[in-house]
This record gives C-alpha cells, sequence and structure tokens, in this order.
C-alpha cells in the first residue's frame, strides 16, 4: 500500500514520462517477477504467440540456388521446420517430417536438394522441392496410396525485405504484410542487398526468454555493464546514461532510436575502425534511400532497432545490419542467436577490421548474457516479487505489454 | 628457426608468436582463454607497433590467394584482435570478467556453415 502511495506520489504529470506517454496503455508499474518463472504463463506464450505469430527465421540469400534448404527448430513448439528455395525460386517452409514414420527429413542444418528431390535416411522416401512425395521404395506394398499423396506438412511462409518468416497456424489469421500492419514500410530503401551474413553467434542462455531480449532493449545498462568493454559507446559527457532518440509502439511491433555516445577508441581498436568496417559504421551507403531509418535525423544517431513481435530484433546502422532472435526453449532456456551483416572485406586489412568487430561485439554481449541468467536466478528465488523500469526502458516495458495482450486477446477468443 | 618458420620471412621477428597463428576462431578464443596475461600482453606488445606493416604487406597481396605463409601472418592478426581486446580492455585477462564463458557463444559461421560462401 505504502509504495502504491509512494508511487502516485512520484508521478507528477502525464507530460514528464517522455516514453510511456506515447503508449499509455503499457502502463508504468512495476513488471511481476512471475512473468518468467510461471509455467502455465509460458504455455499460454506458446499458443497464444508462438503457434500463431509470423516468426522470423532467416534471410533469402542463406538460399540463394534452387534446392538450398536449411533447417529451423522453434523448440517452445517442438517444431522443426524445413525452409527450401524451390526450381522454380520460390521460398518455401515445411515441417521437417517425412510423412512414412516421422522421420526428420533433414539431418544437417544446412543443404541442397540435388535436382529438387530430398531423401529420408530412414526408408529412402523422396519428396520434391514442392513438398510432394515422389517415389517410395517397394510403394506397391503399402496398404495405403502414398506418392503425391503422403506430402510435406506446409507451413505459411512469406518474405519482406528478403526476411523469411513462417507461421505454425495451419491457417494464419493475417497475411505478413498485414501483421507488419505499420512497420511494414520501415525499412524501405535500406540497402539489405548489399549487406551479407559476416559472422553469427548461438547461445543457450539459462533465463527465459523476454529477459534475454530485455537486455538488447535498452542503453541505460552500457554505463555499467560495459564501464571496461564499451567505454562511452553510447554515453558521453553531455548524457551519462547514454539517450534515446525516438521510441514508437506499433501495437505489438515497436521502433526504436538511440544515439551514440563520445567514444574515443585507442591503441589497436582505433587501427581496426581505420582499416575496414566496425560493428556500428561501413559507410552510409545502406541508408541512402532509407527514408524512414533514423527518424530524428540527429547528427550523434547510432541505430534503430525494429522490434518484430513477438522475438526478432534488427539494428539498422549505417552500412551494418545485425539481427537478435530470442527463442524460447522452455521456460528458463533461451536460444539466442545473433547476425551481423556487413559488406565484404575486399582485403587484408578490412579482416582485420571484422574480426575485432567480432570480438568487440561478443564479449560486451558476454557480459549482458550473465547478467540475464543472474535476473532468472533472482526471480526464481521467490524472493524478489517484482522489477522496476523507469522511462528510458520503456522499450523493455512494451515488451512485457505485447506479450500480454496477445496473451489476453487469445484468451478471450478461447472464451 | 628458419627450419620451423612458418610466416614470411619480412616478419620473422614475429616467429616467437607463431602459437597465435590460428586458422579458425573456435582455436583462437581457446588460446586467449589459456594465456595468463603475461602471455597476451607479450603477444600484444610485440604485435602492435608491427601491425600497420603487417596489413600493408597483406593488402598488396590478392586476399583471395594469399600463398600460406601470408595467410598464417593474416591468422596472426585476427588472433590480434582478441589480444588486443584483452589486453586494451579487461587489463590482459584472456576472459571476460563477470561474464558468460566465451565458449558458450557458438561461432556459427563456423560451426554451422552459416555465410560459408559469403567469407573469406
Amino acid at each position: 500500500m505504502a509504495s502504491e502511495e509512494l508511487r502516485d506520489a512520484h508521478h507528477d504529470s502525464e507530460a514528464q514520462w517522455r516514453w510511456t506517454a506515447r503508449f499509455p496503455r503499457m502502463g508504468r508499474g512495476p513488471v511481476p517477477a512471475s512473468r518468467v518463472t510461471d509455467p502455465a504463463g509460458f504455455d499460454a506464450e506458446r499458443e497464444a504467440i508462438f503457434r500463431r505469430c509470423w516468426l522470423h527465421v532467416g534471410r533469402v540469400e542463406e538460399i540463394p540456388a534452387a534446392g538450398d534448404w536449411f533447417v529451423q527448430d522453434i523448440e517452445i513448439c517442438n517444431a522443426s521446420l524445413l525452409i527450401m528455395r524451390g526450381r522454380d525460386g520460390t521460398v518455401r517452409a515445411f515441417h521437417n517430417i517425412c510423412r512414412h514414420r516421422g522421420n526428420r527429413l533433414a539431418m544437417e542444418p544446412r543443404g541442397n536438394a540435388g535436382g529438387g528431390r530430398m531423401a529420408c535416411r530412414f526408408h529412402g522416401w523422396v519428396y520434391d522441392d514442392a513438398g510432394t512425395l515422389r517415389t517410395v521404395p517397394q510403394e506397391e506394398n503399402f496398404h495405403q496410396p502414398t506418392c503425391g499423396v503422403l506430402n510435406l506438412l506446409p507451413v505459411a511462409c512469406d518474405t519482406w525485405n528478403g526476411f523469411i518468416f513462417v507461421n505454425l497456424d495451419p491457417a494464419p489469421a493475417q497475411s505478413l504484410q498485414d501483421y507488419l500492419g505499420p512497420i511494414k514500410d520501415y525499412c524501405d530503401g535500406y540497402d539489405f542487398d548489399r549487406l551479407p551474413g559476416q559472422f553469427a553467434y548461438g547461445a543457450e542462455v539459462q533465463a527465459n526468454w523476454k529477459l534475454v531480449m530485455d537486455g538488447q532493449s535498452e542503453t541505460y545498462h552500457v554505463a555499467f555493464v560495459h564501464r571496461d568493454s564499451w567505454p562511452r559507446v553510447f554515453t558521453s559527457r553531455e548524457y551519462p546514461f547514454g539517450r534515446n532518440l525516438d521510441m514508437r509502439f506499433h501495437e505489438r511491433h515497436r521502433t526504436w532510436s538511440a544515439a551514440g555516445g563520445d567514444f574515443q577508441p585507442r591503441g589497436i581498436e582505433a587501427l581496426a575502425l581505420a582499416s575496414g568496417p566496425s560493428v556500428a559504421d561501413a559507410g552510409a551507403f545502406a541508408l541512402d534511400a532509407a527514408e524512414h531509418v533514423n527518424p530524428t535525423r540527429d547528427p550523434k544517431w547510432a541505430f534503430d532497432v525494429v522490434h518484430v513481435f513477438p522475438n526478432f530484433h534488427l539494428l539498422l546502422l549505417p552500412g551494418v545490419y545485425h539481427t537478435h532472435q530470442f527463442w524460447p526453449v522452455d521456460l528458463r532456456r533461451t536460444r539466442w542467436e545473433l547476425r551481423v551483416h556487413m559488406p565484404v572485406p575486399a582485403t587484408a586489412s578490412q579482416t582485420f577490421s571484422r574480426e575485432h568487430a567480432k570480438v568487440f561485439l561478443r564479449d560486451a554481449l558476454l557480459e549482458d548474457g550473465i547478467l540475464n541468467e543472474q535476473i532468472q536466478a533472482s526471480c526464481d528465488s521467490g524472493v524478489l516479487q517484482e522489477f522496476h523500469l523507469q522511462d528510458e526502458e520503456a522499450f523493455v516495458r512494451h515488451g512485457y505489454w505485447a506479450v500480454d495482450e496477445a496473451v489476453r486477446q487469445w484468451q478471450e477468443a478461447q472464451a | 628457426m628458419s627450419s620451423k618458420a612458418i610466416l614470411p620471412p619480412a616478419f620473422a621477428d614475429l616467429e616467437p608468436f607463431a602459437g597465435w597463428s590460428l586458422a579458425t576462431e573456435a582455436e583462437r578464443v581457446d588460446k586467449r582463454i589459456h594465456a595468463s596475461p603475461a602471455e597476451i600482453r607479450a603477444f600484444y606488445d610485440a604485435m602492435a607497433p608491427r601491425m600497420p606493416a603487417v596489413l600493408a604487406w597483406l593488402d598488396a597481396l590478392p586476399l583471395s590467394a594469399l600463398p600460406a605463409d601470408a595467410e598464417r601472418l593474416l591468422w596472426l592478426t585476427w588472433s590480434m584482435a582478441e589480444a588486443a581486446m584483452a589486453t586494451e580492455k579487461f587489463d590482459a585477462r584472456g576472459t571476460v570478467p563477470l561474464a558468460l564463458d566465451v565458449r558458450r557463444f557458438r561461432p556459427l559461421h563456423e560451426t554451422d556453415g552459416l555465410f560459408a560462401d559469403k567469407r573469406h
């Protein structure tokens, strides 16, 4: 009670809240710790979100040639998907399940279906690139029809700016374009095609997926967590705790723009930055035609984040973009995947810059990862009942609101 | 020494650090986390003043067709990225303080074949 009164006394007026005032429905109260410890909540997220929303799974250039495929696991739904480019150029998604006895059709992370045909390792059933079952050894012995009937189970699949999305709902309520709604034009003109993937990391973190995502949703922590690794990357004499330039909340999705600090690289770090691209800057060319990116046009602009609900962060920088994907494995386990796209190095110096960029980013993310696990442990202790967010952490807060809202809408539809 | 030399003759002075010339990130990370701060700093101190010359020398060669000794020199610069982060940010400690073990970050560009055709 007392804390409730204190909280109210602390509010002066709506106008003082820079970001939450833009989307008051996200509220201003503490976040209950149960949001990352409640098994029923996790089950609801599976049904309401991961079985129904469009989920990003990769880039079209990962599978440039006819028959190229990769596997994407969506652990929370016990799903394994096969994403393949057909000989007709179309990218399709299927459940990675042979219809004979349920073996995984693809048993490697990626490959090519020569001649547009893919054979099951178990008994040699062969499917084509449209998922049609073509040949079955000893077909005549089967008691039911097989070829042309027991085809791969399709999964809804579409692309946006070259990003491949799938939807596990057999009949998605919305098209991908409608699902993206107000953010679908945000990246228009950004030159994704000139920025191939250069490095990627996958980590399993012992924390709820929302906590891992929170760690990549504010720069308030940078002055503290990354005091040694990234001094003054986002902070400056003028803004010692970083500076958010913009946040926009579009129902479940959101966008964020932040300023850089007065970073002064020295030594080999300065040489790396002078020799080629960094994780923050590889030249402005990718932005030339991107009219919505960097909405404030602030001279100190550092990056934008486009959050596509529920678990995809797209970081746009000059000539570099990063993606973060936060895959729930179970309530307290997340598969966190980072990919960085930048120009292909043309010289030895530029490969050195890329290697330095990789280490620079990776080492800082290691510092984030341990916090996610500590926070999970604190929530699991039962001692911590709630955690608190300030207005500059509204991007984190909106994440909880959006998950809640999706679950609430799903529960209403069930009732 | 000449019989065991693995680097281009112009950089014979770096031969004592040839053990840092490692082809994969997994190996470079392993080297870094098992090296003492003194070893990391010794490598950094020897390599730092030579880096501009090393990069200029390598840049004169076609990146896609480096001779074997040049490629080993290139790998040495990639290890230097690890040693530089450790030395310049973490007091030459091989492991990042108060952080996850780096081995928990799987380099998918090496282990998964991701981006394999797009990288040097």
